[in-house]
């Protein structure tokens, strides 16, 4: 029988709370059962819409896992040892995210059963078989990374080899952050190519930098930005449910800096992206901006609410020092951060779908079925699920067991 | 991927991309295997970063315990000892898998023509060793928790201790009438043996471990 | 990898004055390529049809009032085909031989994103598993193979007359077809002959003639995917309307 660690919840709280998530998960296991089992007439995608609210929530998950690769890359190889207090949370988080969207996906496509076939005759110039490549290694990466912290549960660490495994795995964990890092860019980056390469869609296309389009760029950017802010969002709610400290000051202002500076960089590449596309890639292709702002679902108020509201603003609240000494301005921040990203993934996976580009072709919007709903409800589940086990048994944070020890 | 599938060809690209990812692939593979195989033989490797001093425990041996997640401990020589060898010429470490028993031999390391054996602060089996020179560590799963024990004190009993520790090393020292002293409560040197090569280190060693 | 210039670029002119929306070609390429039959709860959004006939009006009262049809199929891109660069495995594949976009159902694992790399719409997923009502079964091409559920189909300018045709050239010991041994289904529906299809590099074809005249257009052309289905109209509105015209870079619209 595994034990839990020493100073958590009551059993029974735990199975309240737990128990709770699993009934949403088995809702969404039910409903994602029913789109493998008959089809995907029980979404509401459809011809125009081939890429619904999963796509959307799986890009916006996925760049707020960046957390993970980046705080690894931070921590072991950049010495960054503020992230200690992080390092194992971050892990956790990018193996829910990243699996997550793995398994939605797999709902997602027709044929699921014919995913392997992306290794067998890839595509090389398709940022799909790029995605595809790189999710894959990085949700093994991910996996090794995450062995060390369950070998870690002291009624495991009573078997002696397991023990053994861990301190090997632990020496070589650099090799995994660096491969990590590797494989997390390109990831991110071919995510954001998806749509700056489709040279039929005005709205998504983009300028290419060799071969790969701006958007690659700026969802590397936008996602290792936003990927620290999120790690900063779920460790104060951790904190708030635990009620306990999890994760020192410094480290909350050390991710805060950084993502307020990624933040801010990434805000000016993406205004200047934005102005190159108004005045010359979008007319070059026939289209005039003011075309895809019309209806008023996808007025401009997004690209400002995108680019001002859920990005120069947070920006310039993480990367004043006196500011993020505010606890309420470090909840506020980052969750202003995350939204931005969210809304970034949501115009590029669905606006660009909604505009028709034939002239004779209706605007088309579109709503989640409450199967498309209830099955991402289920990964949400899913990931409060992992974490919450991973906290009771697993010494995510290496402060908190010193604390109890004195 | 492989020929023979219809219209497919292989070009500069594919090699490029799949060359990519399949270097990728095999530096996981490899690295993990190495993980696995270092796990059934004894390795010295260097040791990790700087820990924190919060619950290291000192054992009257010269040994210091230092829990890591998990319930593990990390036992490795406290400062004097450390100064007192120096650099090690050879040392021998407990095999992984080893147990090691409260107050038994555990580890002995070599300086010049001196032994110094080193006694197991804990009772419990080795699951990890490492380092090289004056860096190793034992990390060691104990039998029981926590970890407690008389020859065992935290900080605020070490001080104490560690002055009277000094004071006996003084006065072995100074028994031998090398005409030298240390200041009263002064700082000994990173390494004695070599400062005062001409003292009978094997009786210092037996006296202090 | 020396990539064979094609022989044949395959492509078709859909006169608009001509076509009155009858929607013959709709039927007779989905009994040719066995397009199966979905519920009627799919609307408009969700059927399967390898080519679709737009109404468009002028939007003028009668008695200036004046509508449309546009039949909109694959345009079987020439330049930068918008669906092959994105397939991850390579399931969608265009042939250097003759320029036929085609899509092979049985490498497509149903990720869509060719559906939505299409600026002309036309790829068409299947959301429901096959079905044909009884008795239609019989109807089946047995040249053509039907696709299963969770897979994207689209026009491949009957690949299974294509492939027909071909047979029958190698059995005669030819090795190229003639031209009047490969017609698309629509084409030959069409009652009222607006559907031509044939070789748009054979100078002398008719279809190279009348994609070559000034009547002819391109669907949104300033996307310069190269599309091989020209559309010809007198009718200056439909014109405005269909052809999408370059911008001046300023990015104000020009009208």
């Amino acid at each position: 029988m595994i034990e839990p660690l020493t100073n958590r919840a009551p059993t029974r709280v735990f199975l309240t709370w737990i128990g709770f998530w699993i009934a949403l998960f088995a809702i969404g296991g039910y409903f994602g059962m029913l789109c493998l089992s008959q089809g995907l007439h029980h979404t509401n995608m459809n011809n125009r819409f081939g890429f619904g609210i999963w796509i959307f929530l799986d890009l916006t998950v996925i760049a707020l896992g960046a957390g993970a690769f980046f705080s690894a890359f931070l921590l072991y190889i950049l010495k960054k040892q503020a992230l200690k207090d992080v390092i194992g949370s971050a892990v956790v988080l990018g193996f829910i995210c990243y699996s997550g969207a793995v398994v939605v996906l797999a709902i997602d496509v027709g044929q699921p059963l014919r995913a392997w076939f992306t290794f067998w005759h890839p595509n090389a110039h398709s940022m799909l078989a790029e995605v595809t490549f790189c999710l894959t290694l990085y949700l093994l990466v991910l996996a090794i990374e995450y062995v060390p912290l369950i070998l870690k549960n002291p009624s495991l660490s009573k078997n002696v080899s397991l023990l053994i495994f861990e301190g090997q795995l632990h020496k070589v964990v650099v090799v995994f952050a660096g491969v990590g890092a590797v494989l997390s860019f390109f990831h991110q980056g071919s995510l954001g190519g998806l749509y700056g390469v489709m040279n039929g869609r005005p709205f998504a296309f983009r300028e290419h930098f060799f071969i790969w389009p701006s958007t690659f760029f700026l969802f590397i950017l936008s996602a290792i930005a936003a990927g620290p802010s999120f790690l900063i969002l779920i460790n104060k709610l951790a904190s708030k449910i635990t009620k306990k400290q999890l994760v020192r000051k410094e480290a909350y202002d050390f991710l805060g800096r950084i993502s307020g500076w990624l933040l801010l960089a990434y805000v000016g590449l993406k205004s200047a992206d934005t102005i190159v596309w108004i005045n010359h890639t979008a007319p070059a292709s026939g289209y005039s901006v003011s075309e895809f702002f019309k209806e008023a679902s996808f007025g401009t108020w997004i690209l400002f609410a995108e680019i001002v509201l859920f990005g120069l603003l947070p920006a310039l609240v993480l990367i004043n020092s006196r500011l993020r000494k505010r606890p309420s301005l470090m909840i506020v921040a980052p969750m202003l951060v995350c939204i931005g990203i969210a809304i970034n993934r949501y115009v590029m996976t669905l606006q660009s779908q909604s505009l028709p580009t034939l002239p004779f072709e209706e605007f088309v919007l579109y709503t989640p079925s409450l199967v498309e709903i209830g099955v991402f409800g289920g990964m949400i589940s899913y990931g409060v699920i992992v974490f919450s086990l991973s906290y009771r048994y697993l010494p995510l944070y290496p402060g908190l067991r010193q604390k109890a020890k004195t | 991927m492989l020929p023979g599938m219809y219209e497919f060809h292989f070009e500069l690209g594919h090699l490029i991309f799949l060359g990519g990812f399949m270097t990728i692939g095999a530096v996981i593979g490899a690295t993990l295997l190495i993980a696995l195989f270092r796990s059934t033989r004894i390795v010295t490797v260097p040791g990790g970063a700087k820990e924190s001093t919060e619950g290291v425990l000192h054992h009257v041996g010269h040994t210091l315990l230092r829990p890591l997640a998990g319930g593990t401990l990390k036992i490795s020589l406290d400062d004097l000892g450390t100064r007192l060898l120096g650099r090690p010429d050879r040392m021998r470490l407990p095999g992984i898998g080893q147990r090691i028993t409260e107050g038994a031999d555990a580890v002995k390391l070599w300086r010049k023509q001196a032994a110094a054996t080193i006694v197991a602060p804990v009772s419990g089996t080795v699951v990890e060793t490492g380092g090289h020179d004056d860096k190793w560590y034992l990390r060691v799963l104990p039998d029981a928790t926590p970890v407690e024990g008389e020859n065992l004190m935290g900080a605020t009993k070490v001080r104490s201790w560690l002055t009277s520790e000094i004071d006996k090393l003084q006065a072995v020292l100074s028994s031998e009438d090398l005409g030298l002293a240390m200041a009263d409560g002064g700082e000994p040197l990173p390494d004695l043996p070599s400062a005062v090569p001409d003292a009978d280190w094997q009786k210092i060693y037996s006296e202090m471990f | 990898m020396t990539k064979t210039t094609p022989q044949k670029r395959y492509g078709m002119v859909i006169d608009i004055d001509r076509c009155d929306g009858c929607g013959a070609c709709m039927v007779a390429c989905s009994l040719e390529n066995n397009v199966s039959v979905v519920p009627p709860e799919a609307g408009i959004h969700r059927g399967l049809t390898w080519i679709r006939v737009y109404s468009v009006t002028n939007e003028k009262e009668y008695p200036h009032s004046d509508t449309a049809y546009l039949p909109v199929s694959c345009q079987h891109c020439g330049n930068e085909t918008p669906c092959v660069g994105v397939c991850p495995q390579s399931a969608v594949d265009v042939d250097p031989k003759n320029g036929i976009v085609s899509q092979i159902p049985e490498r497509c694992m149903g990720c869509r994103y060719c559906m939505v790399a299409c600026p002309y719409h036309a790829r068409y997923f299947n959301w429901w598993d096959p079905v044909w009502p009884e008795g239609t079964e019989h109807l089946l091409n047995p040249g053509v193979t039907p696709r299963m559920r969770g897979v994207v189909e689209k026009c491949n300018f009957c690949h299974g007359r294509h492939h027909a045709a071909q047979e029958r050239a190698a059995s005669e010991g030819r090795s190229e077809i003639e031209p009047n041994e490969y017609q698309t289904a629509c084409a030959e529906a069409c009652p009222n002959g607006a559907i031509t299809f044939g070789d748009l590099a054979d100078k002398d074809s008719e279809v190279a003639k009348l994609a070559a005249g000034p009547e002819s257009f391109q669907l949104l052309k300033t996307l310069g995917t190269g599309p091989k289905v020209y559309y010809l109209t007198q009718r200056g509105w439909v014109r405005d309307m269909a052809a999408k015209t370059p911008l001046p870079l300023d990015g104000q619209p020009d009208d």
